[in-house]
């Protein structure tokens, strides 16, 4: 069995090397992966977890409160003010050219202070019919701002509320299905690309052909191969892990080893 | 050259391609520690001869045995008992030589000293070349390495001196003959006349699939002679090649 393994771990040890001479292969193998986890880590990453709108806002009241209005939403992360939008055929512009999700207008009426006693007004959210699902979620933003200001002012016990809390679980972000995908391309890359197109090369040449005048049997050649694949495999999608984790701030769910097992046999499955 | 016993027998052997037969009913045998050379136009049947005692091509008629295995039903045990030198040697790219020579020692179930290996062909130097690196002739002494590394009976090549230069071809006659002064039995192809006339024990000659003359050179010669053939005779001391090698050194470069 020593001797029948021996051509075996041979083949592979001398194949994990040529292939790390090899700068096409190292290029394929690592840094194409890594290209595309760059990309897609850029697009899908850590910074876009939270929501944002891009709004202008035209306050037409010269009310107090109307001031402090505005300079609450402008200091409000979840709305990104286009100070330079100063009318609104400059919003409008802007939304149909989808540079804006939504137009907030504060009427010249808005913050007046009433006969109760109190500031009074009703804000608008304009937007395009193609961003009907931004501007609706806008609003409802914008309407539970105004109820906790109207609590303020008038003060109503509620008989019906509602509260969140976290189930202290986190969730899979973007990021981390987009890397799973990934994962799967660069396998599909060693386990196809690779030797799909070595094989054929060494046939042409005639490679193969001096293997087979010699005592090596097909099965030797094929596990060394498999082996090597293995171990090129594992080390290019544990590149991957390392900097999905450190850059991109991958969610790691479950067994690393199950992982690699996992990927050892679709890499197989590729191969075969 | 004193009687040995036969090491290749070869009876009746055919093979055929849709019907035709390239290789029609031959016969012959090599002796232990001969050099065989098999001669012939392109398209005579040489190398599927050849093909067919490496075990690469299935045998459709006859027998080959060697060294007492049927070729056709032993295959394996045959393969650890030749070596072959295919007609352009070709390895996988990025591998040192030192790594080449131990995959095909493996490839046998053996552990080599590869460096010595490369020492006795003087390509130490070269051990952690990549072979795509070397000259034509280096190339080809370092096959003949790798095919010799687990120490064959028989050594097959097929038409080894094709595309080298003179100095090469000469440095690999040379390698051929150490080859079989260690004891190993040659079988080899080629269309160069001087090339079997120098080096082969005997020769057959092959045309059209079948064997029409096998016999040492010297006595072919000597049965044409016999029949009253002459040529017109221009005899010089030296020729072109001869002016090459004296001029670019035969020994040094390859």
């Amino acid at each position: 069995m020593k001797k029948a393994l021996l051509p075996v771990f041979t083949f592979a040890k001398i194949d994990i090397r040529r292939l790390f001479r090899d700068k096409l292969a190292i290029f394929f193998t690592f840094v194409f992966p890594l290209l595309f986890l760059f990309v897609f880590g850029g697009i899908f990453g850590r910074n876009n977890s939270s929501v944002s709108f891009n709004v202008a806002f035209l306050n037409r009241s010269d009310s107090q409160f109307a001031k402090q209005f505005e300079q609450m939403g402008q200091k409000d992360k979840v709305l990104k003010i286009d100070s330079r939008v100063k009318t609104l055929d400059e919003a409008q512009e802007k939304m149909s050219r989808g540079e804006l999700d939504a137009t907030i207008i504060l009427p010249a009426d808005f913050g007046q202070v009433g006969a109760k006693g109190y500031p009074t007004g009703q804000a608008q959210v304009l937007y395009n019919k193609s961003n009907e699902q931004g501007g609706q979620t806008l609003a409802s933003i914008l309407n539970s701002i105004f109820e906790g200001i109207n609590a303020k002012f008038v003060p109503v016990e509620k008989p019906f509320t509602v509260t969140a809390k976290s189930t202290a679980k986190q969730g899979l972000t973007q990021f981390d299905y987009v890397f799973a995908g990934l994962l799967g391309f660069s396998l599909l890359g060693a386990g196809i690309f690779g030797p799909t197109s070595v094989f054929p090369k060494l046939k042409e040449r005639g490679v193969l052909r001096r293997y087979h005048t010699t005592t090596l049997k097909v099965w030797q050649y094929f596990l060394g191969n498999v082996i090597s694949n293995t171990f090129v495999g594992l080390m290019s999608i544990a590149t991957m892990f390392v900097v999905g984790l450190t850059v991109f701030g991958l969610n790691m769910r479950g067994n690393y080893l199950v992982l690699g097992l996992w990927c050892r046999w679709g890499q197989l499955c590729c191969l075969v | 050259m004193k009687q040995a016993k036969p090491i290749v027998v070869v009876k009746s052997l055919i093979k055929k391609y849709d019907g035709k037969a390239v290789v029609d009913g031959i016969s012959f045998d090599v002796k232990e520690g001969e050099i065989f050379g098999i001669l012939g136009p392109n398209g005579a049947g040489k190398t599927t001869t050849l093909e067919m005692l490496e075990t690469l091509r299935p045998i459709d008629g006859g027998s080959a045995m060697l060294d007492g295995l049927d070729v056709s039903t032993n295959s394996n045990k045959v393969k650890g008992l030749i070596g072959v030198q295919p007609q352009t040697p070709s390895f996988e790219e990025k591998t040192k030589l030192v790594e080449l020579l131990e995959f095909f020692s493996a490839a046998y179930g053996e552990k080599v000293d590869a460096m010595k290996f490369l020492r006795d062909l003087q390509l130490e130097d070269k051990a952690k070349s990549y072979v795509e690196n070397l000259s034509g002739g280096q190339r080809q002494r370092f096959s003949i390495a790798a095919a010799l590394v687990h120490g064959p009976k028989v050594f097959f090549l097929d038409e080894p001196t094709t595309g080298l230069d003179p100095q090469a071809r000469r440095n690999l006659w040379d390698l051929i003959q150490e080859v079989r002064d260690r004891g190993v039995t040659v079988i080899m192809t080629t269309h160069y006349m001087d090339e079997a006339e120098l080096l082969c024990d005997r020769v057959a000659v092959m045309d059209e699939g079948k064997i029409i003359a096998l016999d040492t050179p010297k006595n072919l010669v000597k049965a044409l002679l016999s029949k009253g053939f002459t040529k017109s005779q221009h005899v010089e001391q030296a020729n072109l090649e001869d002016v090459f090698i004296d001029l670019t050194g035969k020994a040094l470069r390859d």
